[in-house]
């Protein structure tokens, strides 16, 4: 049985099959049909509900991609749970604010915007509780952040965000959620192990009880956040024979200071999510967290994990690129053994790592930034929201003593089998001098030199997201963006400093 | 009845004039709070089937032999049906022959249903769906509709419109002579990329069994009397036996005018087979491999033009790709060609509409249903000219619309109100500052090499009616109960574009009461029958003159009555604010009225038709009236590009539309963006691709990229209707159509990336840019506009040195 509550309600459910995920008991056994299918893959958001629990705060997610076992001990509210019947006017802020502004047609993709509408409210509530300054900037960036997950084929978006903003004015009233906010405490329950390995769903609660099961239970898969697994379930219809859920874990869901090879900086555990992760990057790394705000979509970003995220092996996963070039390493556990290695060394090629069956991940480190240390972040994709990258580049480098740009670590996604360092274009970064680099003032020959450098480094391949022309091309084209970024960097900038890029012109404008 | 309602409540109802105004959505919040129900969330029947459609996995071959038996072993299968068990017509063809219900013996597609399994779960079907062994001796693969037409094989034959500015016929080799005294020709070509409808609900039917051969079935289609003929006929009975409801869709965009047909028809053989009831709703992914979609098109156009940039003669060829058979291609190549002059006119001009066979899935009806691949050709010219001539593209606009002398078709078709558009584009050109922002842009692109700015303002015409003549009816019935509260139905269904609002507006003006007395219910074949689809825009257009003829019909009985009964003049009375006013004032309230009339058995129902008249069109000449009007829009757009990336963003669109006098301003505004952002999707990111073999690669929303929230800015779309134009022809209240010209507007957000191209050659040269316009081509294309700007480098000017 797997208890929560639905909508303030406590439910019980009888134990599903591994991997049936909570849109399908949702719409199925539980009769709660407001919860759509739009696609089964968590790109469309029309299947997005709001999870709640002791110490964590509200967030949304994709009942289409999350295991229902993983609904134990949560308070679930969906699209039927936000208005309280027994009040007048029987809808929710949320809801009057999308009535009001015409912002459903068809209305199918509603309940899902309504979900993370009433989310956002929450928690732009909370944050002006705590006395943060909102303006009106800020809110539409909350606002494409909230919704890029949420698609709406009939409206044309204008109206909902119309809705979004006059809700977060207060105009409809106060949120119908309540973010408590992120607390330290931990927020996992205490029933035993043995009462959570129900249907071949595992929730070991502690790192000895993983790593024994994944020594005992060949046939099982690991599963954290899901975001990427439960399509094996959606799409391929695969039926798994038994999971191990790694989020009860207290060891892998947390972030804490450390050092390794002689550097400061923070093990970060694989169960960790993007969400939880985006604090410690802002502070440290602001592009990286750039990144972040374009991977998936607040939904994912809510449930996906950092150790899911390596542990797919996918050559176009995000953080993997980030992280080669922040020089990051990563600790893999087994019953008897525990090794580090570079993440750079951890992938093998297409899909093949050095993890064995027997092992998990168990952390990242993630070194501290150098003084002078700088970062350089581009993800090209041919949509801005929730898409996955064509390519990206991550530049991370040092200035010395005389203000030159030195010690390149360069890593791409999407050029190979793997996410992979560019020694070639570290080699060519380190030798040019910048100046020679920049759009105005490329040479033939250069550009030359840099194409050259990309091939040398990568034989990408044609395939839905880009052809290999593009993908060498487009690759050869961030040098001189860097290039000419790290120069208006260096000078004051002025309205006649030429833009490196649309990122730089969408940020100065 | 015994007794009647108490009508204590009923004074209580003092509307304003129910029509154009805003009325919010009729199920609005049912929308928000999850309450409103679609196919897959009818409450089912013990022991409900669920299906799932067995695919191809090739392309094109001929089906050998199928064996199915793993399929029925599956655990929790219960039916499993192929071609040779249907009982009736195997072939669900919309107007022409060629789409197998199930195939039989030739696979035309990837992705083509093959057979159907019923199993007692969801899950249990799909799985059980992948178990059959198929063999197949393999045919040669074709993805190319040009090399289709090369070979001469086409779903349907080609058709010309050929006409001399004099107004007499041509042919070719006097329209090309013509065009080749013109001080300049130029000559382009053009590829123009499908676009998946990617309705957010699936294709969705539940059939439940009645008795005998009698069956009601639930379907998500824009065209139920259609879903029931096919149904009829697959299953080999009377069309009376079957009923359709169609309460709502979660979108439609013209994917569920034919394509929905198929997938009740399956739930509906399984249903009869099994004596119980069974549901179908396609898996994304099923759904994108199944259905068909927009058709790409190949352009090839020539153009004579004089000095001033003026078109003189216009030779045009559409070759629409398809899929692999005719279902509505025909009418969709004709509106294309309909629409290949956009706003201009043409002179001598020769359209040729070439349909070729393809296998994939065959394309169907989409928003603008060939009126948006129609235009493109046009506009790419008219940039192409304007680079060539050294002028402004928005001069070159201007120059060639529709004006005074110059306002005949190339199928010979007067525009009424042609001269809306020059209205539009004046005050746009007034209201968006153009000349001062191209200068600003113009500054801008020279400080800077690698980002540029775009800017481009295009009109849209787009001619309202179905082409097919005979779809141009509607019917409407119209209950009145003894509360005083009134039932519509009629032909129209609603799939989110506001039809049910509107008609409740209508019946409510016609009987003067508020909008809430007035309640539309399902769409329903035992309702109104023999209904044309929701289609082409008419949804308001026909059903709303529908549903006012019957409302005027009851209204006209309902005052004879009171004359009688109250003995009050006739020609005093009057049905406003819920009230029955005479000339001494208020008589009674409509409730009273009502309840009178019913005592004294006078009939509260009556039904209404429509059947628009003055369109003709000869398909033999290639000449006529096939509109009964023409609707009118206009859009500036702004964009930034990155040029080193392929990069780029909406940075503003305005648009000024002609709706004539709006129903419901806040629903058409709606359409009006709705519509733009779908056009933008296509034009830019909304990229389907095929592996070689004919397999769909974009299956789902993770590779097919529809605009998310952030494709459209804070405040980058401002929309506005065109005020005091009412519709020139007598609409339902002097409106226009709204549902589909829209989508044209977006011609202008590829036009500014365009725009911004040109700006890479000091907007000397035009560059190429098929569509969609992912960034991948725009990047592909400023390079090739780099290269051509370093070979032409005027000397003296300063060197632009960048990478390519």
């Amino acid at each position: 049985m797997i208890d929560f509550t639905l909508n303030g309600r406590a439910c019980r459910l009888p134990t599903p099959a591994p991997g049936t995920s909570v849109l399908e008991v949702l719409r199925t056994s539980l009769g709660q049909d407001g919860t759509k299918e739009g696609c089964a893959s968590g790109d469309c958001g029309a299947c997005t509900i709001a999870l709640q629990g002791p110490g964590h705060n509200v967030s949304t997610a994709n009942a289409c991609l999350m295991p229902a076992h993983q609904l134990a001990g949560c308070d679930l509210i969906t699209v039927e749970g936000l208005a309280d019947a027994s009040q007048a006017p029987t809808l929710s802020a949320v809801q009057q604010a999308l009535v009001s502004t015409h912002a459903s047609q068809c209305g199918f993709c509603t309940p899902g915007i309504a979900m993370s509408l009433a989310v956002l409210h929450a928690r732009h509530q909370r944050q002006i509780d705590q006395g943060e300054v909102i303006d009106a900037r800020q809110r539409d960036t909350m606002i494409d952040h909230a919704l890029g997950g949420n698609l709406c084929r009939c409206t044309g978006y204008r109206p909902i965000r119309e809705a979004a903003h006059r809700l977060l004015q207060g105009e409809f009233g106060p949120a119908c959620l309540q973010d408590a906010g992120d607390s330290t405490a931990e927020a996992h329950d205490t029933a035993p192990d043995d009462e959570r390995d129900t249907g071949r769903f595992y929730r070991p609660v502690t790192l000895q009880a993983l790593l024994a099961l994944r020594a005992e239970r060949s046939d099982a898969t690991l599963i954290a956040g899901g975001t990427d697994l439960m399509l094996e379930h959606t799409q391929r219809l695969r039926d798994f024979p038994a999971l191990i859920d790694t989020t009860q874990v207290a060891a892998l869901g947390k972030i804490e200071e450390g050092e390794h090879a002689g550097q400061a900086g923070w093990w970060i555990g694989a169960a960790v999510s993007y969400h939880q992760l985006m604090p410690l990057l802002r502070e440290h790394y602001p592009d990286g967290a750039e990144l972040l705000t374009r991977l998936g979509s607040e939904q994912i970003r809510h449930r996906g994990t950092l150790g899911g995220n390596i542990g797919n092996a996918s050559p176009i996963g995000d953080m993997p690129p980030l992280l080669i070039a922040l020089d990051a390493y990563i600790q893999l556990m087994s019953q008897d053994n525990e090794r580090i290695l570079k993440l750079e060394d951890y992938f093998l090629d297409y899909k093949r790592t050095q993890l064995m069956p027997d092992e998990i991940i168990h952390s990242v480190f993630l070194p501290r930034p150098l003084p002078n240390q700088r970062l350089a972040v581009h993800k090209l994709s041919k949509r801005r929201d929730d898409d996955i990258s064509t390519l990206l580049g991550v530049f991370a480098w040092r200035r010395d003593a005389s203000g030159r740009a030195q010690h390149w670590r360069v890593a791409f996604g999407g050029m190979a089998g793997v996410p992979a360092r560019a020694p070639h274009l570290e080699a060519l970064l380190t030798l040019q001098a910048l100046e020679s680099l920049t759009p105005a003032r490329l040479t033939a020959q250069t550009r030359q030199q840099i194409e050259q450098a990309v091939q040398a480094d990568f034989s990408p391949l044609s395939d839905v997201r880009g052809s290999r022309e593009y993908r060498l091309l487009a690759a050869s084209h961030l040098i001189p963006r860097v290039a000419q970024r790290i120069l208006n960097e260096r000078q004051t900038t002025t309205s006649l400093t030429p833009l490196e890029s649309l990122d730089a012109y969408l940020a100065q404008s | 009845m015994r007794t009647l309602h108490s009508l204590e409540s009923d004074a209580s109802a003092a509307p304003a004039a129910p029509v154009l105004q805003s009325r919010q959505h009729e199920s609005a919040q049912r929308h928000v709070s999850g309450s409103a129900r679609y196919v897959d969330d009818l409450p089912l029947p013990t022991g409900t089937l669920h299906l799932a459609i067995g695919m191809s996995e090739v392309a094109h071959a001929t089906l050998d032999a199928l064996d199915l038996e793993a399929v029925r072993r599956a655990p929790g299968v219960v039916c499993v049906l192929s071609a040779a068990d249907i009982p009736g017509h195997s072939d669900v063809g919309p107007v022409f022959p060629g789409d197998p219900l199930l195939v039989s013996d030739i696979i035309s597609h990837h992705g083509q249903a093959l057979f159907v399994v019923a199993a007692d779960s969801e899950r249990a079907a799909r799985q059980a769906a992948r178990l059959a062994k198929v063999a197949t001796t393999p045919l040669p693969v074709c993805l190319d509709p040009r090399e289709a037409a090369n070979r001469g094989d086409l779903v349907r034959p080609t058709h010309t419109q050929a006409r001399l500015a004099n107004g007499r016929a041509g042919d070719l080799d006097s329209i090309s002579n013509k065009l080749a005294k013109s001080a300049w020709q130029l000559s382009g070509e053009l590829e123009s990329g499908g676009q998946e409808h990617f309705y957010l609900e699936s294709q969705a039917a539940l059939a439940l069994p009645g008795e005998d051969d009698e069956m009601l079935v639930h379907s998500s289609s824009q065209h139920p009397s259609e879903v029931q003929k096919l149904i009829a006929e697959v299953l080999g009975v009377p069309f009376h036996a079957i009923t359709v409801e169609t309460r709502r869709m979660g979108g439609g965009f013209g994917g569920k005018e034919t394509q929905a047909a198929p997938v009740a028809c399956l739930a509906a053989m399984i249903a009869r087979r099994t004596g119980r009831a069974a549901r179908l709703r396609l898996a994304r992914a099923d759904d994108m491999r199944l259905t068909g979609k927009r058709h790409p098109f190949h352009h090839r156009y020539e153009f004579g033009v004089d000095d001033s940039g003026r078109i003189e003669s216009a030779i045009i060829e559409l070759t629409g790709d398809c899929g692999h058979s005719p279902d509505l291609s025909d009418a969709i190549v004709d509106r294309a060609m309909f629409h290949a002059d956009n706003a201009y006119y043409l002179g001598n001009a020769h359209v040729r509409g070439i349909r070729a066979r393809t296998n994939v899935a065959s394309n169907t009806a989409f928003r603008g249903f060939g009126g948006p691949q129609g235009m493109l050709a046009v506009e790419s010219a008219m940039e192409d000219i304007a680079r060539r001539l050294g002028r402004d593209p928005l001069e070159i606009r201007k120059r060639n619309l529709y004006c005074e002398g110059r306002e005949t078709t190339h199928y010979g078709q007067h525009v009424n109100q042609h001269p809306l558009l020059a209205t539009l584009i004046d005050q746009l050109e007034d209201s968006g500052r153009y000349w001062a922002r191209r200068a600003e842009i113009r500054a801008f692109n020279a400080a800077n090499p690698v980002v540029r700015k775009g800017l481009a303002l295009t009109p849209v015409k787009f001619g309202i009616s179905f082409t097919a003549k005979h779809l141009n009816q509607a019917g409407a019935l119209v209950h009145v109960y003894t509360d005083g509260s009134v039932q519509v139905n009629h032909g129209g269904t609603e799939m989110g574009q506001g039809l049910h609002t509107k008609i409740t507006q209508v019946a409510a003006r016609e009987l003067g009461l508020s909008v809430d007395k007035v309640r539309i219910t399902a769409t329903r074949t035992d309702k109104v029958p023999n209904t044309s689809p929701t289609a082409a825009s008419s949804g308001a257009d026909l059903n709303g003159m529908a549903t006012r003829d019957a409302c005027l019909r009851l209204k006209m009985r309902l005052l004879d009555f009171a004359a009688e009964h109250l003995a009050q003049p006739r020609v005093s009375l009057s049905l406003t604010d819920g009230e029955l006013h005479g000339p001494s004032g208020v008589l009674m309230t409509w409730g009273e009225l009502i309840q009178a009339a019913y005592l004294e058995r006078i009939s509260l129902s009556d039904k209404g038709f429509y059947a628009t008249p003055d369109i003709h069109y000869d398909r033999a000449s290639g000449t006529g009236h096939p509109f009964y009007y023409y609707a009118f829009g206009a859009a500036l757009c702004e964009v930034v590009v990155d040029t080193l990336s392929g990069e780029y963003r909406l940075e503003s669109a305005e648009i000024l539309h002609d709706v004539g006098d709006s129903l419901n301003p806040a629903i058409d505004i709606g359409q009006i963006e709705g519509g733009f952002v779908q056009g933008m999707g296509w034009l830019t990111t909304e990229e389907l691709k095929w592996n070689e073999d004919g397999r769909l690669l974009t299956d789902g929303p993770a590779t097919y990229k529809i605009p998310a929230i952030s494709d459209v800015p804070a405040g980058a779309l401002k929309v506005r209707l065109l005020e005091g134009h009412p519709n020139s022809a007598a609409s339902i209240y002097r409106s226009k159509a709204v549902g589909e010209p829209p989508f044209m507007l977006a011609i202008s957000v590829w036009a500014a990336l365009r725009d911004a191209l040109a700006s890479l050659t000091d907007y000397r040269r035009a560059v190429r840019l098929d569509t969609p316009a992912t960034p991948e081509r725009v990047m592909l294309a400023a390079r090739e506009q780099r290269d051509w700007q370093e070979q032409h480098d005027t000397a003296g000017a300063e060197p632009t040195q960048v990478p390519s």
